[in-house]
């Protein structure tokens, strides 16, 4: 199945100026939201967009639709630099998991696609309102705030352990909630 | 490691706070435990959404045109590198340049699969570029793609400025029928010709005319410098 956004990735691959400028009107707001969120700064964050933006045109080639879309790929390139803006440039470094590339992966992104696009806002913040606070805390601390685990949990004042428990047991329920929304749009 | 401790790291991990320490154990793990990829997935998709939840908020209009100006500055000093077909084009003779311009964006319609099709909806139009006194040998031409909403502006015989206004760039305008002129793009220069070339988006027939001005580094939010030419578009 060619990748819905295959004609804007040719584009990008030949260096042309107009993809970065078709990406950046598609997807700069949300880039800044992100970094906003994170930097708590309009002139820090600007710049972070900016910076990102000309990282993903001139990285253009690592972009691997089978690791999911352009959108969520943005959104970790522009999250990932404004934590290490936040941190400084001593920041810790970053453990990345390794993608398991099973050749369905980029058909399950397709379908994850229309599951997210649907899912607006509002039920986004639905989903996340149906998780106890402590949960929610803790997966938002450690989205956005560039803290690390131990940092989280002294933050909390709880243990690592409580910290882990609860990261874990956040995604497992947002897991469910998508999942449903992916089983109804495979459903006819 | 068990399933249940993998899975707390693999959290830990899609959240971006996992420790490098513990990344060999979880990766071990991985490796041999089919369902916990298949949680992997299931979080790292779970985490994706977060951003979405955001309250958007707009950037000013100035950073798209620092991060314009500085990708289309690149691209100009990066193209002979990149682009074979500019090697082509620098052996062309300057004079004919402008002459393969315009074809090059015929070539481009008959591609665009509008060539023939100029007495129905969606055919592709093309508009005289019409110089001024600041500028009095521009010309060109502008080829509108209604079915992309995007133009291909061609023109020639321009002088943006040397010197001190060498870093001066050319901002071009849509003009509303009523209303200030809105951003719409910088024109790039093709090196070593004089042909300058820009892509427009947007449903230029709602619009009366394209103009050029040349602005400080960056553009400006409205046209501040002389204007240079300009692109009359259909009334209705």
């Amino acid at each position: 199945m060619e990748h819905p956004e295959a004609g804007i990735l040719d584009l990008l691959a030949q260096g042309s100026p107009e993809a970065i400028e078709f990406l950046y009107d598609r997807y700069g707001r949300l880039a800044f939201t992100v970094a906003l969120r994170v930097l708590s700064d309009h002139s820090a964050a600007e710049d972070i967009v900016q910076e990102a933006f000309l990282s993903i045109w001139r990285r253009s080639m690592t972009y691997r639709p089978e690791r999911g879309s352009l959108r969520n790929w943005i959104c970790t390139i522009v999250r990932n630099r404004a934590i290490d803006r936040l941190r400084g440039e001593s920041g810790r470094s970053r453990y990345e998991l390794p993608f398991d590339e099973k050749p369905e992966e980029a058909d399950l992104s397709d379908t994850w696609s229309q599951v997210a696009a649907e899912l607006g806002r509002q039920q986004i913040r639905e989903a996340l309102q149906q998780l106890p606070l402590e949960q929610r805390q803790t997966i938002e601390l450690a989205y956005w705030s560039g803290l690390s685990q131990r940092e989280i949990a002294d933050n909390m004042r709880v243990p690592l352990g409580t910290v882990k428990g609860r990261a874990r047991l956040a995604l497992s329920k947002l897991r469910d909630v998508l999942q449903e929304r992916e089983e109804s749009w495979q459903t006819p | 490691m068990s399933c249940a401790e993998a899975e707390e790291l693999i959290a830990l991990a899609v959240l971006g706070v996992l420790e490098p320490e513990s990344s060999s154990q979880v990766e071990h793990h991985l490796r041999t435990c089919s369902h916990c990829r298949e949680t992997a997935r299931a979080y790292r998709r779970a985490t994706s959404i977060l951003p979405a939840s955001l309250e958007p908020t707009k950037p000013s209009p100035e950073l798209r045109r620092r991060l314009m100006t500085e990708v289309y500055a690149s691209a100009r000093a990066d193209r002979p590198h990149r682009l074979t077909l500019e090697s082509i084009w620098r052996r062309i003779p300057q004079a004919r340049a402008f002459t393969l311009a315009a074809v090059a964006t015929s070539v481009a319609a008959i591609v665009l699969g509008v060539w023939g099709a100029t007495h129905t909806p969606g055919a592709a139009q093309t508009f005289s570029v019409a110089a001024t006194t600041n500028q009095p040998g521009a010309h060109g031409q502008l080829t509108y793609f209604p079915n992309s909403a995007r133009a291909v502006l061609t023109v020639a015989g321009i002088d943006a400025g040397t010197g001190a206004n060498a870093t001066n760039v050319v901002e071009l305008w849509l003009v509303p029928r009523s209303g200030p002129p809105v951003p719409a793009a910088f024109l790039t220069p093709i090196p070593q010709t004089n042909t300058w070339t820009a892509v427009i988006t947007g449903d230029l027939l709602a619009y009366k005319m394209v103009a050029a001005t040349t602005e400080p580094p960056g553009g400006r939010p409205g046209p501040t410098g002389p204007e240079m030419f300009s692109v009359a578009l259909p009334q209705p």
